[in-house]
């Protein structure tokens, strides 16, 4: 049964759980100290909706998400969207080969991708400092992201199979 | 229903699907460079953009934060159950290391104000009154040092406030919306701060590098600090009231000073926000009485 493709009360579900990530993302931590690294659940759970149901989270929600993430952390405004709209760009060609190579390629497919956002968020942040910025913090939270990787697409893969409509339409 | 031969139709859909796609990552892409360079080139539409949805965020994080401080609540407390004995030998040698300090402040504050009456400096009794924030949100990245408190201009709260601890000068408020406001850290590479060395009077600028340890700039060709020396705000150029805590010098090798704060920063939950009456400008004082000089 050819599955539609609208909205439906369970396509919320991956905006959802990005809001959720991106909330995450700017709770203070328990550990508060300034160079507190943590890892970005907001591009981890953008990649894993990107990967496998690119049509729940459309460009112009990632640009909402990250603009609102920089406003709201401080960061400037269009930097983590300009991130998430360039790692999708770049998906888009890479995301059937990832697909047909099981899990484990999609998880080390998630390297470049963060090479690629640190790399953009350390030059432009580097450029409006006037100077170039310490790089370990960058590649810290690149480490970090990668490393809880497996842990939210576990979750976000559970999800994916509770919900029907997602799961068949993401077999397609 | 057989496709008719040469029939397209569904492919033409898909491929013009995909290109709508482009136009529309493209055109994204384009308006996130455009906000990007409107933010640095017209920062109020950015700081009232901002500030508007620091109103939003607040609350929400705030919601969220429940769990995480319920957490660490429950870490602290089984850690403090197993540290108990060692927590009570350190609160004993505090306790008595401050009551000495109550005594020596006491003795100051009465030499300072006999000093005072000596040199006939005129009093001026600022009055301060301190406001407390809760810390909902920090910046969510790794290069921006700045904390989301619960309470704005509604609450009082005014751009420039220092935040502080009983341990020393967190930051100072840059932001202010509604309902919310953000404090730039110390230690954020955008963060400077004019301040004094107590013991030797040399004045600097405290720069944030993103490092716990700030550094000392523009220093005095031949400072006479040494390692340990309490640095202080300075109050130079009205950015914050003098007198503040700021932190110790830590090293000076190389021409490289630094500072370490005191703020225990895996601690903070709450800030105080210091009130005050600016330091009014020369311009804007009134000129003191004429005197008639010794020579005339």
């Amino acid at each position: 049964m050819a599955t539609s493709r609208g909205w439906s009360a369970a396509s919320v579900v991956p905006l959802l759980s990005a809001i959720t990530a991106a909330s995450l993302d700017l709770l203070p931590l328990p550990d508060a100290a300034p160079r507190a690294l943590a890892p970005s659940m907001l591009l981890g759970v953008c990649y894993y909706w990107t990967i496998y149901r690119p049509d729940f989270l459309p460009p112009w929600i990632l640009f909402a998400l990250g603009t609102s993430l920089d406003v709201a952390g401080g960061m400037p405004p269009g930097l983590t969207a300009l991130s998430l709209l360039l790692a999708r760009g770049r998906l888009r060609s890479w995301r059937r080969f990832l697909l047909r190579h099981g899990l484990v390629l999609v998880w080390f497919g998630l390297a470049p991708v963060l090479l690629l956002v640190g790399l953009l968020r350390w030059g432009v942040l580097s450029i409006l400092a006037g100077g170039a910025l310490p790089v370990e913090p960058v590649a810290a939270e690149a480490g970090l992201t990668f490393g809880i990787y497996p842990g939210l697409a576990w979750l976000l893969g559970h999800l994916l199979r509770r919900l029907p409509v997602l799961h068949h339409a993401a077999r397609g | 229903m057989m496709s008719r031969p040469g029939w397209h139709g569904p492919r033409l859909a898909a491929q013009l699907r995909s290109l709508v796609d482009r136009l529309g990552l493209g055109l994204l892409v384009g308006l996130s460079v455009t906000l990007l360079l409107l933010g640095k080139a017209d920062l109020r539409v950015a700081a009232l953009a901002s500030a508007g949805l620091g109103d939003v965020a607040a609350p929400v994080l705030g919601f969220f934060r429940g769990p995480v401080v319920a957490v660490r609540s429950a870490f602290d407390r089984v850690g403090a159950v197993l540290a108990v004995n060692e927590e009570n030998a350190r609160l004993r040698e505090e306790n008595r290391r401050l009551l000495a300090w109550q005594v020596e402040a006491a003795r100051l504050a009465v030499q300072n104000r006999a000093l005072q009456r000596m040199l006939k400096v005129p009093l001026v009794d600022h009055p301060a009154t301190w406001l407390t924030a809760r810390i909902v949100g920090d910046s969510g990245g790794s290069f921006v040092q700045a904390l989301l408190l619960d309470a704005g201009a509604d609450q009082g709260i005014a751009v420039g406030m220092p935040a502080t601890t009983p341990e020393g000068l967190v930051g100072r408020v840059i932001e202010v919306g509604r309902r919310s406001a953000r404090v730039l850290l110390i230690t954020d590479f955008n963060s400077r701060i004019p301040v004094v060395v107590e013991s030797s009077g040399d004045h600097a600028i405290l720069e944030g590098d993103n490092s716990l340890l700030p550094r000392l700039r523009f220093l005095p060709m031949n400072p006479g600090f040494a390692v340990g020396d309490r640095v202080l705000t300075s109050g130079r150029g009205g950015v914050l009231p003098p007198g503040l805590m700021v932190g110790r010098i830590e090293e000076a090798d190389n021409g490289k000073v630094r500072v370490r704060s005191h703020v225990d920063w895996s601690r903070l939950d709450y800030l105080s926000l210091l009130q005050t009456v600016g330091t009014p400008l020369p311009d804007a004082a009134t000129p003191p009485p004429a005197t008639v000089s010794p020579g005339s």
